[in-house]
């Protein structure tokens, strides 16, 4: 009797995981230069400044602040989910023995590292920010307040940027996965959102801000640690239903 | 790109941040936090009695003191240009000699804030403020991830809540101390004394 030993399905997603690895390594690299370009312009007052003079003297001041280096690695990693989703991508998965579903657990596996790491480093760049302004200033000339972070505060907000990390890259493979499916759509979606906040600037009524409230006014750290898992399960979810609709290859 | 090398610039970052964290943890002192300032004017203070009048200021300091022998009966204050930033108190005291005190209120600004300079030319006290000059600062802001679960007090965006702009508010107070028997002028268009106490 002859029989053929079946890959099973995680042995598969590990395979194409590490081929994803592999063959992306370099966006890496790209995510080290704009975090290093966000650390400049924080750096140089990106965040702030402000000058002001009174009788005798005058007052330049710099306020900086590692959100720019934030935002700057969610911006990437919203990019690099993306680009999982482009046809060449999907095409490439070809070569192993894989389904759909294999397919984006190997994407979703990929993103989980690619955001937890953009997550670490941009959650300590603010600590290389506070110590390059500890050097260059002078402590005598550094307003204290907000400069120490007490290691509890440090690890709470590194666990926050990478919870926040795993969501825009959960909303990034999703808008990618959308577009997929109808390639408009990559015009459209932008253009209904912008004209959302509009509106609701406009009128008052929130429903698009009252959703991002649900989880950027949450205090407590646990619940926002639920909340963002499940919102990027379901995100995810969602763009691997969506992306059953393709068509095998075209 | 090799992999290989990929992955050790990727580490070698990470190993950056990380020893920075260390770095950081390890620092010989922190830069001191600043209060809100007290933004009043000269009047919302109450200078009637010559005793007591630096309680109402949280951290007075003496910055600088000059000492002069008495050069007579009369002494003209003055200054070498307008002094819209100094706030002038005058005492007649049982003393022999003429004292002249400096006072901030920012121990923390002290070594970033100039001086004026005092002489007695004759029957003239001449005050000089400092030349213009700028100095700069930098704070530190939380990043948006540290402040949504932030427990202390305020955590910003803006340092402690409030604008640098307080920190022009940092009061510099003179006072000037002659003996009893001296009579005391001011030339009104530079210098303005908010009390004369005798």
């Amino acid at each position: 009797m002859m029989y053929s030993s079946g890959n099973n399905l995680w042995t598969v997603v590990k395979k194409q995981a590490a081929y994803k690895f592999q063959s992306n390594a370099r966006i890496f690299l790209t995510m080290l230069i704009l975090q290093a370009i966000a650390m400049f312009f924080s750096f140089s007052g990106m965040s702030g400044s402000f000058g002001s003079s009174s009788g005798q003297f005058a007052i330049n001041s710099s306020v900086i602040s590692g959100s720019g280096v934030i935002a700057f690695s969610m911006f990437w990693v919203a990019i690099v989910a993306f680009m999982l989703t482009t046809e060449r991508t999907r095409n490439s998965d070809f070569a192993f023995v894989a389904s759909r579903l294999s397919s984006n657990l190997a994407n979703i596996s990929f993103l989980a590292l690619a955001s937890g790491l953009a997550g670490f480093t941009a959650a300590l760049s603010g600590i290389l920010l506070r110590n390059l302004t500890y050097f260059s200033y002078g402590v005598d000339q550094i307003i204290g307040n907000n400069f120490y972070l007490n290691p509890g505060e440090l690890l709470t907000g590194l666990v926050a940027t990478v919870l926040y990390m795993y969501i825009v890259s959960a909303l990034g493979y999703l808008f990618g996965s959308l577009v997929q499916l109808f390639k408009p759509l990559v015009a459209i979606l932008p253009g209904v959102l912008l004209g959302s906040l509009i509106m609701e600037a406009r009128t008052g009524d929130k429903f698009v801000l009252q959703a991002v409230d649900y989880l950027i006014a949450e205090p407590s750290l646990p619940f926002f640690a639920m909340k963002a898992l499940v919102v990027t399960a379901l995100l995810f979810g969602l763009a691997t239903l969506v992306t059953n609709k393709l068509e095998v290859r075209r | 790109m090799r992999l290989k090398l990929v992955k050790y610039i990727v580490l070698s970052y990470c190993a950056l941040l990380i020893v920075s964290v260390a770095t950081f943890y390890m620092l010989p002192e922190y830069p001191e936090k600043i209060a809100a300032q007290d933004q009043r004017q000269e009047w919302s203070f109450n200078f009637e009695s010559k005793d007591g009048w630096q309680d109402q200021f949280e951290e007075i300091h003496v910055r600088e003191q000059w000492q002069f022998a008495a050069p007579g009966d009369r002494i003209e204050v003055t200054a070498t240009e307008s002094t819209p930033g100094l706030w002038v108190l005058a005492e007649r005291a049982d003393i022999e000699e003429v004292e002249v005190m400096e006072y901030g209120t920012m121990p923390q600004m002290a070594d970033l804030i100039k001086s004026y300079e005092v002489e007695l030319r004759g029957g003239q006290l001449v005050i000089t403020p400092p030349r213009f000059y700028e100095f700069r600062l930098a704070s530190y802001s939380r990043d948006f991830t540290e402040v949504q679960f932030f427990r202390g007090e305020n955590p910003g965006p803006e340092y402690a809540g409030h604008s640098f702009g307080s920190l022009l508010h940092n009061h510099q107070i003179m006072l000037i101390k002659v003996p009893e028997e001296i009579d005391l002028d001011f030339d009104e268009k530079k210098i303005h004394p908010i009390v004369i106490w005798d």
